[in-house]
Parts: C-alpha cells; structure tokens; sequence
C-alpha cells in the first residue's frame, strides 16, 4: 500500500514538472531520461554480465543518425524511423556479436574502442548520410498527426506546451517502458544466467548456460538500449552532431553506471541522473561557484570541471562505496520503492 | 622514400611499443588492464614539457620526467589498485582505471589547458628520418636495461615470481604488494618515455594519448597480452605497418591510418587470442 502510495506521489511529481518548471530544466531531464535509457543498456552488459564496452557512443550514434536518415531520406513516417533505428543499433550489435560473444571483460573493451574510432570516421565522412562535420537537423516526431515539436501551439491550464513539454511525457514513459523490461530481464531466467557469467564463466557453462550466446545476446540487447537512447537525444538535441559521439561519450556511460551502481536498473537511473545533471548545475550557477567560470571566458569551463567532478566521483566510489549511490541508499535504509534488486554477488563468497 | 618511411615507422613503433609495455608490465603484475596508462603517460608529458618550458636542458628534464612518472605509478597501485584489486566482480579494477582515465583527462586540461603545444624532439639537428630512428634507439636503451634488470638481478627475479604466481611468491616470503607497486612505477615510467617520444610529432594536448593508446593496444594484443617482448615487438609492427599502409594504399591515406590498429586487434582476438608471443590462458574452476 505505501508502496502505492509512493508510486502515485512520484507520478504526479512527473506530471507537474512541465507546468513549473522552465526550458532549461526540462531538457536537462530529458537529457537525464535518454541517458538514463543508454545507462540502463550498458548495465545489462558491463554490470549484469561483466562485459565491458567502450563501444556503446557508437550505438547511440547509429539510433540518432537512422532516425534522421530514414525519416528525411527514405521518407518514413516517424515513428516507424523511430522503430527501425532501434532495430537497425541491434543489427549493428548483431554484426558486432561474434565477437562479442567469443571475447570476456576487459578485452572485448578494447575490441569496442574499434567501433568508436570506426564510428567517429564514418560520421564525419559519410556526408549524404551523416551531414559530415555539421550534423543533419532532426525532424520532429509525429505519432498520428500529434507533432512533438513547438508547431502547432497547444496551451494546457495557461502553459505553452512546446517540443519540450511534450516530449517529456513521451521521454518518461520510453524510460518507463525500457526499465520495466529490464528488470524483467535482470529478474528471470536470463539475469541469474547473466549474473553467473560475469562471476563465474566456467561455473555458469558447466550448469549448462549458454555462455557465448548469452553474451552475444547482452551485447545485442544493449545496443538497442544505446539505440534508443540515440533516438531521444536526436529529439531533445533537434541536430545531430557527430563529435558529440566520441569516446568520451561512452566513458560517461560506464561512469553512470559505476556512480548509480552496478547490474542494477535503479544504478543505472540514478548513475544518469547525476552524471547528466552535474555539467547542467555547474553550467547554470557557474557565477556563483569559486574555479568554474561561464564557458567561453576562459578558466575552467562547466563541462570541464564536471567531468573532473565525475572523474573523481567513480574513482571513490570504486574506492569507497562498491554498491554505488544506490547502495549507499540502501544502507541508509532510506530504501526507495520498488527499485529492483539487483542479485547480490556472489563472487566473494565463492571459494576458487 | 620507402627507408625514410621505414625509420619513420619505427619511431613511431617505438612509441607504441613503450606504452604497450607499459600496458603489459601492469597487466603481468596485478591482472589489470589499465585504460588510463595513457594518461598517466599524458600527465608525465606535460610534466617535462613544463620543465623544459622553465628552462631545463631536455637531458636533465627526461630523467626527473621518468623519476615523477615511477613515482605516480607506484602511488597510483598503492592507493587505488590495490584496493580495489579484491573488490567484488572482475569489473570493478578496470573501471576504476577508467575513472582514474576522465580524472587525469580532466585535470590536465584544467591544468595546462587544451591548447596544442610544440614538444622539444631530443635530437634537433637530424633530418626527420635519422631523428626517428635514434629515437627509437633510445627507447631501445631504456627497454634494454629494463630487460637486464629483470632477468639478471635478485630483483628481477621476485618480479618475475611475483608476476608468475602472486600466491606462491607470497609464501616464499615476498612482499607481494611492494613488488606489484614497482611493477606499475616501471610501467608509468615506461609509458612516460613513450609520450615523450611521440609528442614532437603529435604535439602535446589533452587528447595526445587517446590515438597511442589505441595503437599500444593493438600493439599488445598482438604480441599477446602477458609478453612483454611480444608487446615490443607488436609495437614495431604497429608502427610500421601503420606507416606503410598510410603511405602506399591510395585508399588508406593520412585519414585511415588509425584503422589499421583496430582492424588488426579485432583480427587478431577473434584469430588468435593470446598473440604472436602470449600464453594461452588455462583456468581452474
């Protein structure tokens, strides 16, 4: 019951967002809500299967750049472009998982730095598709002539819903629908075989896992998170712009997930939110803040003083809170709700 | 042409060796791999950049350089490493290495900014091709002591247990977790020298080492991950393949070279997995 009761305050925390806060905060969640959906991919394989990926920028790449291209160059209407670049992150994956299926942990990291050079080389080359160095503009989602975008004016209770506002109700329930099949994943069959792989590859192939399989199928799964992930960004962002996608960008993932918490679906949501969040803060009050100074003024810009905030923040929190923010909540017994938990793991307990 | 891009391959190779030592060396002693070798090694550049800047002669600045280089290695296992060495799921070290990766990232910028910065080459007044390969020579010479050191000193010798059977070298008595700390200030120091080489003709920024480190991969990966011969000579072969291809493949060109590397680690995990020179890896459940 008052887990119910949580649930509905959270909703209706969500619904009234739009209606008080301003621009820059909405796309600042949204921002956070993409991320959290990439972060969520990346968790299932680097945190619930102990597979590393420095590759996944690049799939959120192939979701941003699909959307666009078969929206304007093949016409589609949106939603199925929509549809078809999460599908076409997964072939890509796909193409990518005989080898990822074959390699474990770290290695197959540095096989997925291939995809992320590769990648940046084919954005700003492949110009009839990618735009090149400028980036294409993104056409705004329409689902049954209702345009998530600033056009035709719509007015809710006297506030002006624009792309924005819209686009936060539709963010919030992809996010919604992403996590819920997550935890699916994490809880059943799949997760606990998952979650064997990463602790013991020999052990989960002798109980009769399917190791390479599994995590191909990881691999392949993630990639269609990053893909979906590059979908909602295009959207917020409204242009793509391929230096955006650079390894940089994948190292952020992986630090979301660390700084929310390893294998878990609420690590990964919180990890986002705060990694997302931290560069918007430092950008907004940087007046007020001693060191950082507004970009373009010299001195320490936002975006740099956040990733040295973050930088920092993984290595403690590797150092000092192996469980991640989430963890920590948890031993504050300040337990949210219906967070799924992730399987404790059992690698320290077991004798080798 | 063909022997001036010969020498020119192989100080790059050179280069790409030294950090693909580096990589190796910390891999053999803690089971690490460590994405942010590179930056360490950015963080040493920098260092003798500004003591060269100050005006110290490049010979002077080069050893204090490899000294501060040994030293943050040998900080870095013994204040980060080695504490999350036994933390739960294999994940965790190398993630923290890739934390310690965007901090130093992040800190040189702030520190010395992203403006692009002219390096001292140690050898001025060569033409580029004799410059190379005395550079390469000199990464020989520090690589050639090093060699001496560990196979013929007492030394050398508990490396080398250590790095064979941390358990066992335990039980004979050594101290395990000093060793692995000298293990990684000789990788940092390596993987200075490394930087070092390469920023003449990189010039310096944040972003120096994030191409090298890919090449010192590959490097690595082919000479196989536990070898440290294999990884120079992996960097070698790097370096001149790399060199060739961007000058006689049309289709390569200046703007493709950094493919090479990726194709040939992705080559060579999917062919052979444990390189030219490493071990096939034998586990007990």
């Amino acid at each position: 019951m008052s887990r119910l009761i949580t649930w509905a305050a959270v909703l209706v925390a969500f619904v009234a967002v739009p209606f008080y806060l301003e621009g820059f905060w909405l796309q600042t969640g949204l921002f956070a809500m993409s991320a959290a959906v990439g972060a969520i991919g990346i968790n299932l394989l680097t945190g619930a299967t102990g597979q590393l990926s420095m590759g996944h920028a690049f799939f959120l790449a192939v979701g941003a750049y699909a959307y666009v291209s078969f929206s304007d160059d093949l016409g589609l209407p949106t939603p199925i472009a929509a549809v078809l670049a999460v599908l076409l992150a997964g072939v890509a994956g796909g193409l990518f998982s005989p080898i990822a299926g074959r390699l474990r942990g770290a290695y197959l990291g540095i096989a997925t730095l291939a995809l992320i050079f590769g990648g940046q080389h084919l954005l700003f080359n492949v110009e009839h598709v990618t735009g090149g160095f400028n980036g294409r503009a993104v056409p705004p989602l329409e689902i049954f002539g209702f345009a998530f975008a600033d056009a035709p004016e719509l007015i809710l209770m006297n506030v002006p819903f624009g792309a924005l506002e819209r686009l936060w109700f539709l963010g919030g329930a992809l996010l919604l629908l992403a996590a819920l099949f997550a935890r699916g994943v994490l809880r059943g069959r799949p997760g606990r075989a998952m979650n064997t792989i990463r602790d013991h590859e020999i052990a989960a192939g002798v109980m009769g896992v399917p190791v390479t399989r599994y995590r191909a199928g990881a691999f392949v799964l993630s990639s269609m998170y990053g893909g979906l992930a590059g979908v909602m960004l295009a959207l917020v962002f409204q242009r793509t712009v391929p230096d955006y996608f650079g390894i940089l960008l994948s190292l952020d993932y992986l630090a979301m997930i660390v700084i929310g918490g390893l294998g878990s679906v609420g690590g990964a949501v919180i990890g986002a939110v705060f990694v997302s969040l931290l560069p918007q803060l430092l950008t907004r009050y940087s007046d007020a803040l001693p060191l950082v100074s507004a970009p373009g003024s010299g001195g320490v810009s936002p975006a740099e003083a956040a990733r040295l905030l973050y930088g920092a923040a993984v290595v403690g929190v590797v150092l000092f809170l192996p469980g991640g923010l989430l963890g920590l909540l948890r031993s504050l017994r300040l337990r949210l709700p219906s967070l799924p938990t992730p399987l404790p793991d059992t690698r320290s307990s077991h004798v080798s | 042409m063909f022997f001036q891009q010969l020498a020119e391959g192989l100080g790059a190779g050179a280069g790409y060796a030294a950090l693909a030592l580096a990589l190796v060396l910390a891999y053999r002693f803690t089971g690490i791999v460590n994405f942010a070798q590179g930056e360490l090694a950015l963080l040493a550049t920098y260092v003798a950049w500004q003591l060269v800047d100050s005006g110290l002669p490049y010979w002077a600045a080069l050893p204090v350089t490899v000294a501060v280089a040994f030293t943050a290695g040998m900080l870095t296992e013994r204040v980060l490493i080695r504490r999350v060495e036994s933390a739960p799921g294999p994940i965790s070290p190398v993630v923290a290495t890739i934390g310690l990766y965007v901090l130093v990232n992040a800190l040189a910028a702030l520190v010395w900014s992203s403006a692009l910065r002219a390096f001292p080459s140690p050898f001025p007044d060569a033409p580029a091709g004799l410059a190379a390969l005395a550079a390469a020579g000199l990464a020989g010479l520090v690589l050639g002591a090093l060699a001496l050191v560990v196979r013929h000193t007492g030394l050398g010798l508990v490396m080398r247990a250590v790095a064979a059977d941390p358990r066992t070298a335990r039980l004979s008595g050594i101290r395990v977790g000093q060793v692995a700390a000298l293990g990684w200030g000789a990788a940092s120091a390596v993987g200075a020298l490394s930087g070092v080489l390469l920023a003449p003709s990189l010039f310096l920024e944040p972003a120096m080492m994030t191409g090298v480190l890919v090449y010192a991969f590959a490097a690595a990966v082919l000479g196989g991950f536990d070898s440290a011969p294999g990884a120079v000579a992996g960097g070698l072969i790097v370096g001149v393949t790399e060199t060739l291809c961007g000058t006689y493949l049309a289709f390569v060109g200046a703007d493709l070279k950094i493919a090479v590397p990726l194709v040939l680690i992705v080559a060579v995990l999917l062919l052979r997995p444990r390189g030219l020179f490493g071990t096939a890896p034998v586990e007990r459940a």
